[in-house]
């Protein structure tokens, strides 16, 4: 059905693209009274056998007058460009309006297949954004992908904690800048990736508006995240603690709003 | 990048427990200071070659260096400000340098009157100033939409991606910084022989009969360095020559000394006679068909003022031999010659009695090489960036490639078969006339409907965000909740610093639009011809500042989506919706508010770029924002000044202030001068860029709406660069099914940031050669 919707789109964008060309192009079986007097936008026709010395019978620029325009048809020239546009020069305009057509059409398509897609998932976890019982710690993005998001947050904010107890137990500074910046950068290839893959889900629940609410504290969470790394990175230790515990906090706050 | 090495992978640093080292004197420093040699060094060679290349990736790299290197102190945020800073002060030039020179070569040729470009001329002035309202309001107007943008769309901005993976890998482990080495050796590999080309000697005769069979010159080139050898040789050249050489240089001594006495009406009388005599010699089968630097090097040696050798020179047109590139391999289509002997044009299009190459220096045509038919140009762009840009950008960014597929392998072709093409197009030309014809017009369409519906399905996201701010501009908190605010942490600049910014900068554009061109004296032909004038400016310049807020918009989705921007493109429109509202021929104030939309376009992407690296290190958004809003302003006033001296000199030495008869040809000038021409005579087709913008708008309904501005980004570029880059996201792809996608993540981004950084690098290495050479 995906690939079904996927093919509307593909083959209205086709149609629609192929009507908006011709709209500078008039067929020269139209009327001399409509196609007098416009201008030329490309060169006319080709009376030359050698492809690479083209020979036009008008150039661009030339202003189209009944003679022109017998020239031209009797030299089997089908269509010519110009630089003005009508609507009543245009006669293929209904296949632009039946490409939009089926672009809308394959549009609402994806759209209810997408929220039926969120619907079954979140189903299938048994409703909800899945909070309460927290599952063992994920060992691997693929774990984490079976998480949802606010288990996602529970586990990150355990993990967190586990850290923060794992440098509270190690004496070496060296050792407790090398645990942050490795125990960071796994949460932010498992946990972290998977909370934003699950946007469909949780925009289906909370909105685009109530999604941009939560998105604002976890973002500021990564952030945090993301600076405790940088820092201990750098050997610059109670930097790293500080933004350790921003981070804490505002994955509490993230919980809230999930 | 973002898993973790163990402890003794990585050298350790003195241990510190004081202050983080972020927005510090030195880091702004070397930003400032390295942005402003690269945008004077980029300004001149984008003149030169016609396009300009980032900053922020080489700046990280060189920030490492000497704020780590020789001050043994940066950190990762310290650097991630410097280059911030840089790539901000150096972003600006592309902006200016597609723009305004077109002024220059309407002015040399006569077509606009009064305008004049020095530092003593308003217009210099008030277009600098255009220039730096437009770099603010570029940062103030994308500065609101971070959040939208980074914290809840997640735009990938591949580039910044890369350039976060340099500042990381001093802590991301030994192992991850090989990769990126690797990547950047592997991308100087690929790239060197399709740039090193760019350099250029005068050849030696002997040269010529193999620079011809390798096609590096044409016979044109050839046939007129043998000329110029024989009056080496002979120490004459014609007497028509000669004397056009003697009237160049009378001219340009009687307009030096115009400048001085401009009401001299003897001297203006001397100028129109000499002019006149001038045009005469040029004619077409006079002196005209040699540059003027040769006519003077002619004339300066038949007075003895010079040698002759003065004429082996590549701005007096001898032949230029370029040092070895691809196109030296000499991969040749298989010839198939008739009985007549001669090839079928088939294997040779351009008639000169040899199959034709399929590898040139920039692209490989790999349909020819299986033999796809002529309509279906199959040519991959040899551009390591393009192919780490499309890794980085994955799985999105099929969508271009998909859009590159759908334009130039059924659209084209289908246009061809229905005779929608004119019966002089051969089939094989119609990837490039449909680009120009239809492609782009409808791609430009596409990119602003699509545009318009990414606006208004983030409303939400844009609202909530925007809200978010107001209310940490009254909190001290830019994160809602209490959390932050208890801390005072501003993650945000406030938006009464955004306010007051923008108003600045809409008084100091409605000042520049006011003082330029027709000014307040010029009277209103276009659109808003009934109104009064200083109405009609103050109405332009709302309406320009409104399309920089929804262009910067553009510029950033397509830049944050897929790593290109149509800023060209974006200009272009801008010129022609001011000459609709002025008049056609308020083509002063057009161009300077294109100017001012394309250096504010620029900023914007380029303030959202670094915000996305600043976000990946930890940065606070607001300390980059600040010092990107109170240095992206110094941009402008360096390109513009290292324009006006080029300009200088080339007058003084060439006659012609910019254009094809000086070393800065200004090609997108040249682009723009034909656009300029084309509204003038009212040849664009503007239902074209309607058509396109419903189909955007209707696209980006459907699976998500960015997919409009994907979809017509790819009918915007070239299909050569889309192949490439669609090799990088299938690359991706491919990658993460075979070895898993965090494998492809972890190894796959510092090697793909190695291949954009090493082409930026390499870049700029033969810039700066081509710029000392001359």
């Amino acid at each position: 059905m995906k690939l079904v919707a996927f093919l509307i789109i593909a083959v209205s964008m086709c149609v629609g693209v192929v009507g908006a060309l011709t709209a500078y192009v008039p067929p020269l079986s139209l009327s001399d009274s409509s196609l007098e007097n416009l201008t030329l936008n490309a060169p006319a026709g080709n009376t030359s056998s050698d492809p690479r010395k083209p020979a036009p019978i008008a150039t661009r620029g030339a202003v189209l007058t009944p003679e022109l325009l017998a020239t031209l048809r009797a030299a089997n020239v089908q269509r010519v460009k110009v630089k003005e546009f009508s609507l009543a020069r245009w006669p293929e305009w209904w296949l632009f309006v039946l490409g939009c057509l089926g672009l809308g059409g394959g549009a609402m398509l994806v759209r209810s297949m997408r929220r039926k897609a969120v619907a079954a998932s979140i189903g299938a976890r048994g409703g909800g954004m899945g909070g309460g019982v927290m599952p063992e710690r994920a060992a691997g993005p693929a774990a984490s992908a079976t998480l949802s998001p606010a288990q996602l947050i529970d586990a990150m904010r355990a993990d967190l904690e586990a850290l923060r107890g794992k440098l509270r137990a190690t004496p070496a500074q060296r050792d407790r800048l090398a645990a942050i910046v490795a125990d960071l950068g796994h949460m932010q290839q498992t946990h972290i990736a998977a909370f934003l893959n699950a946007r469909p889900e949780i925009t289906a629940r909370l909105g685009l508006g109530g999604y941009a609410r939560l998105m604002d504290v976890f973002s500021a969470a990564e952030r945090a995240i993301n600076r405790a790394w940088s820092a201990a990175a750098d050997d610059v230790e109670n930097e790293a603690m500080e933004c350790l515990d921003r981070a804490a906090e505002l994955l509490e706050e993230a919980k809230g709003r999930v | 990048m973002s898993s973790a090495p163990p402890s003794a992978d990585r050298p350790r640093r003195a241990t510190s427990t004081g202050a983080y080292r972020e927005a510090t004197l030195s880091a702004v420093m070397f930003g400032v200071l390295f942005g402003a040699i690269m945008n004077a060094a980029i300004t001149y060679a984008g003149l030169k070659i016609g396009f300009t290349i980032g900053g922020s990736a080489i700046a990280a790299v060189l920030g490492f260096g000497v704020l780590r290197g020789i001050l043994l102190r940066g950190s990762i945020l310290e650097t991630n400000i410097g280059q911030t800073i840089a790539s901000a002060v150096n972003t600006t030039n592309a902006g200016v340098i597609f723009t305004v020179p077109v002024l220059l070569l309407l002015a040399h040729s006569g077509k606009i009157e009064g305008f004049e470009l020095s530092f003593a001329s308003r217009d210099f002035w008030m277009i600098t100033l255009a220039c730096v309202a437009g770099a603010l309001l570029g940062c103030v107007f994308i500065v609101p939409l971070r959040k939208q943008m980074l914290d809840i769309d997640r735009l990938r901005f591949p580039s910044a991606v890369a350039v976060a993976a340099i500042l990381k890998s001093p802590g991301a482990g030994a192992a991850k910084s090989v990769v990126l080495a690797i990547g950047i050796l592997v991308s100087i590999i690929i790239y060197l022989p399709a740039g090193l080309p760019a350099i250029r000697n005068p050849a030696r005769l002997d040269q010529l009969d193999s620079l011809l069979a390798r096609e590096r010159i044409s016979a044109k080139e050839a046939e007129l360095t043998r000329e110029l050898a024989g009056w080496i040789d002979a120490k004459a050249a014609p007497e028509a020559v000669v004397q056009r050489g003697e009237v160049i240089l009378a001219l340009r001594k009687l307009r030096e000394q115009l400048e001085s006495d401009p009401d001299n009406l003897s001297m203006q009388t001397a100028v129109h006679t000499r002019e006149a005599q001038l045009k005469e010699l040029a004619g077409p089968d006079a002196a005209g068909r040699y540059s003027a630097q040769a006519c003077i090097a002619a004339f300066e040696a038949s007075t003895g003022k010079s040698e002759w050798d003065a004429l082996r020179a590549l701005e007096c047109g001898w032949a230029g031999a370029p040092l070895w590139g691809y196109q030296d391999l000499g991969i040749r289509l298989r010839s198939r010659k008739g009985p007549d002997g001669n090839e079928p044009i088939a294997t040779d299009r351009d008639g000169d009695k040899r199959p034709d190459l399929v590898v040139t220096d920039e692209k490989i045509d790999v349909g020819r090489i299986i033999g796809l038919p002529d309509q279906m140009a199959f040519v991959f762009a040899i551009a390591p960036f393009a192919l780490g840009a499309g890794y980085l950008t994955g799985r999105a960014g099929l969508m271009v490639l998909a859009g590159g597929i759908l334009a130039y392998f059924v659209l084209n072709p289908l246009a061809f078969r229905l005779g929608y093409v004119p019966e002089t197009i051969r089939a094989d030309q119609v990837a490039n006339y449909a680009l120009g014809a239809f492609n782009r017009p409808l791609g430009i369409g596409l990119l602003l409907g699509g545009a318009m519906m990414g606006v208004l399905a983030s409303l939400p996201a844009i609202r909530e965000a925007i809200k978010s701010i107001i209310t940490a501009g009254k909190t001290g908190s830019a994160a809602p909740g209490g959390a932050q605010a208890a801390r005072g942490h501003r993650d945000e600049l406030n938006f009464r610093t955004l306010l007051i910014v923008g108003g600045v900068a809409m008084v100091l554009l409605l000042i520049a639009a006011e003082f330029s061109g027709q000014g307040g004296a010029g009277q209103m032909t276009g659109w808003l011809s009934g109104l009064p004038v200083w109405l009609a400016r103050a109405l332009i310049v709302l309406i320009a500042a409104a399309w920089i807020w929804f262009a910067g918009i553009i510029i950033a989705q397509c830049t944050g989506m897929t790593d290109w921007s149509p800023i060209s493109g974006m200009s272009l429109l801008t010129v022609v919706l001011v000459m609709m509202l002025s008049g056609k021929d308020d083509v002063v104030s057009a161009v300077m508010l294109g100017a001012a939309l394309c250096v504010a376009i620029s900023c914007a992407a380029d303030m959202m770029a670094d915000l996305k690296t600043g976000y990946i290190v930890g940065g606070i958004p607001r300390r980059q924002q600040a010092l990107e809003i109170a240095t992206a302003a110094l941009g402008p006033v360096i390109t513009m000044a290292t324009l006006v001296l080029i300009a200088g000199v080339n007058m003084k030495q060439y006659g012609a202030p910019i254009g094809p008869d000086t070393p800065t040809a200004a090609p997108q000038a040249q682009a723009l001068e034909v656009v300029i021409e084309g509204v003038k005579g009212g040849e664009l087709p503007y239902t074209l860029y309607g058509l396109g913008a419903a189909l955007g708008a209707l696209l980006g309904m459907g699976a998500f709406a960015g997919l409009g501005v994907l979809v017509g980004l790819s009918m915007y570029l070239p299909f050569f660069y889309i192949l490439t880059y669609g090799v990088g996201c299938v690359a991706n792809i491919v990658i993460g099914r075979i070895k898993g996608r965090a494998w492809a993540e972890e190894w796959g981004v510092p090697f793909c940031a190695g291949l954009i950084v090493g082409e930026a690098i390499l870049a700029l290495l033969i810039n700066a050669i081509v710029l000392l050479r001359g």
